[in-house]
């Protein structure tokens, strides 16, 4: 283990060498400082018992510097046709070349993270790491040690964004193990609302680590919709933390879908701080071959009067694992709490593993809690009555894996986002099903 | 059109048909009529194709064909329709999406075009006002949160759209009203043609003043103890099944 941390304290002091004298440097030293007491997690951790991050923490992964993408490349990665507001990054870092239609979004401002870092004051002083130093975790230092640039949206007060707000990472490989450190603030006004959408790509061949941490403020009345698809290559390690801070009568809405990696964990954590607030965690992922995929839910409800949804549905195939943690904390304070939990999962395969834990603690009396989880293989008693009316297995296998993912992917507002997922299912089928019309 | 020789079949062990004799021409219908327990509802799911029941020894012919060597969609394809006892609701799959796939792969098998969703929506209009089904229903989900009634019509319906050679009812007239009794009655008179056939598996002999068979088998500890014309299920009717014991 110790080799293991040092060459991060080397890293970082090649990496960072020189920029000693920025005020966030003192925030990546203190972050340093976390990580190389705490190091990596072990399985004897209740937080990773089923998340072996062994491998990860063994490859030497060097932080990776720009890199270039072409163009034509960049396209493969977009939606059909989109001409809205179009924001890349290439290993963590905000290419102004290839995004596009960012810079006159009215009402919202897009800024770069390393300006926030190097120039902005006031964002860097009143945000940053203000929401995840509540929500830490090794990863989350370990961005905070090493973070660089990513994208910062602060979407201005009473603010309705009309177009959805496409953030493409693509993570480019090399012939070493690179690692990248997104960075992300996003900032929703006092009633504003938008649509933000984050697609997550590999270029190329070679290991590749993200580590991103998003910050996510939800101001008063403010509506923020977060829709992410995952979907990078099997040789992929990615991480990613997400803290929401969300104010009173805010709507936060998640939806993560996980297709690629070969190993993912995703950390979300919301804070409900204020009255009438409502907020939604959905999730889907369909994992083959020996993929991981690791999500962690913390709902914080800390006042009263507000209502949090969680539906996490996972498909698995092959020797696919697939471990969910949906933790709810209910304070003393939050009264007339509805808290909806459940995670449902279907195996493909006799060799596909699930764990699945989900953690209430309630210290208030008058609340309504509810979870479930369930794991279970398809419906033979479904596909036999498809089968009668002479729809093949395979066909009658999509459908019915199709209509277990529905309910997540139907509430999708943006059908851009409902046609990849559907193509990403229809993929990892391993056949043509045209769903479109289903 | 269907023969079946001295057919045993058993699931977990248990023996549960014990020697079947059964021929069906095109043209006829046959009712298979027994209490509970006898087997019907296993020889209606043989013939459809289930998995769970193993067939011990015995033959079925159909057209000239194997059978048991047919995989469930197979047996779709060459005409073959079980009207479930318990349709299964299927939620996220529409009615209409799942009818066409079907159809279009019962055409694609036989070499015939498949149907666009324009030309599908023609036939579906013609044939939902056979078994008066609520045309709402078609974007609902496959019998999801449909009455008792409106799930043994949607099987008619379907039976209407995929018009097979065979059709066999399982206990289709089992819970009906008697309004929703005569519909579906209605619909299966309908289809009924010279080149078609029809099995229709009942415990009651009500459902017999609608559609009349050509021939009554009583099936009875797995065995058919008796044939006869449709004044078989009369005397069925006013004697019960007592007297078989």
């Amino acid at each position: 283990m110790q080799n293991e941390i040092k060459h991060y304290l080397d890293q970082f002091e090649r990496f960072h060498n020189g920029s000693a004298g920025q005020a966030v440097h003192a925030l990546r030293k203190k972050a340093l400082r976390e990580f190389e007491q705490e190091g990596f997690p072990t399985t004897r951790q209740e937080e990773w018992r089923f998340t072996n991050v062994k491998p990860l923490a063994q490859t030497p992964f060097m932080v990776s510097g720009g890199a270039q993408l072409q163009q034509p490349e960049v396209e493969t990665f977009l939606f059909p046709g989109w001409q809205k507001p179009l924001i890349v990054l290439v290993n963590g870092r905000f290419d102004r070349e290839l995004s596009r239609n960012w810079q006159d979004i009215p009402g919202v401002d897009v800024i770069p993270l390393k300006q926030v870092l190097d120039e902005d004051k006031t964002l860097f002083n009143a945000y940053l790491t203000k929401i995840v130093q509540d929500h830490e975790t090794v990863f989350s230092r370990l961005n905070s040690a090493f973070m660089h640039d990513g994208v910062c949206l602060h979407i201005n007060d009473k603010v309705r964004v009309q177009e959805e707000i496409h953030i493409v990472h693509v993570m480019k490989g090399g012939e070493k193990p690179l690692a990248a450190y997104p960075r992300n603030l996003i900032i929703a006004g006092k009633g504003s609302e938008a649509c933000l959408i984050e697609t997550f790509h590999s270029s190329g061949a070679g290991v590749t680590f993200t580590d991103m941490v998003s910050e996510v403020f939800v101001g008063e009345n403010a509506r923020l919709k977060h829709y992410r698809i995952q979907n990078e290559s099997p040789e992929a390690f990615h991480v990613s933390n997400t803290a929401v801070s969300q104010k009173e009568n805010s709507n936060y809405k998640s939806v993560t879908f996980t297709f690629g990696g070969r190993l993912v964990r995703n950390n979300i954590s919301t804070a409900l701080n204020g009255q009438g607030i409502e907020s939604t965690l959905n999730g889907l992922y369909m994992v083959r071959d020996k993929q991981l995929i690791d999500n962690h839910t913390f709902i914080d409800h800390a006042r009263a009067h507000c209502d949090s949804h969680e539906l996490y549905r996972g498909i698995l195939r092959d020797s696919a694992r697939a471990v969910f943690s949906g933790k709810i904390l209910v304070r003393p304070d939050a009264q007339k709490t509805d808290a909806k939990q459940s995670n449902n999962c279907l195996l493909l395969s006799d060799e596909a593993r699930v764990d699945t834990k989900p953690q209430l603690e309630i210290y208030a009396d008058d609340v309504k809690c509810t979870h479930g989880a369930t794991v279970g293989q398809l419906d033979e008693e479904a596909a036999f009555y498809l089968r009668a009316r002479g729809i093949p297995r395979h066909k009658a296998t999509g459908i019915l894996t199709y209509a277990f993912a529905e309910e997540i992917i139907a509430a999708i507002e943006v059908a851009e986002v409902r046609d990849a997922v559907h193509a990403l299912l229809a993929d990892r089928l391993g056949h043509e099903i045209d769903f479109t019309e289903v | 059109m269907l023969q079946i020789k001295d057919l045993h079949a058993s699931i977990e062990g248990k023996e549960i048909l014990k020697g079947i004799d059964l021929e069906v021409k095109k043209g006829e219908v046959h009712a298979i009529m027994g209490p509970n327990g006898s087997g019907k509802s296993t020889l209606a799911n043989i013939l459809a194709g289930r998995e769970e029941y193993e067939v011990t020894s015995g033959s079925i012919n159909y057209l000239g064909e194997d059978l048991l060597e047919l995989d469930p969609e197979e047996r779709a394809h060459k005409g073959i329709f079980l009207a479930f006892q318990y349709p299964v609701e299927i939620p996220g799959v529409s009615n209409v999406y799942f009818l066409r796939t079907a159809l279009n792969e019962v055409r694609k098998s036989q070499g015939l075009e498949e149907l666009d969703a324009a030309q599908f929506l023609k036939l579906v209009r013609r044939k939902i006002d056979l078994v008066e089904l609520d045309k709402s229903l078609l974007n609902r989900a496959v019998n999801e949160g449909f009455s008792g009634g409106e799930k043994k019509r949607n099987e008619i319906f379907q039976m209407a759209v995929l018009e097979p050679k065979l059709a066999i009812l399982d206990e289709t007239d089992s819970g009906l009203d008697i309004d929703a009794l005569r519909i579906v009655a209605n619909g299966v008179n309908s289809l009924k043609s010279k080149d078609n056939a029809t099995i229709v598996v009942t415990h009651y002999q009500r459902l017999l003043d609608y559609i009349v068979p050509d021939v009554v088998h009583v099936l009875f500890k797995g065995k058919i103890v008796k044939s006869g014309g449709k004044e078989l299920a009369l005397e069925l009717e006013s004697k019960g099944y007592d007297w078989l014991k």
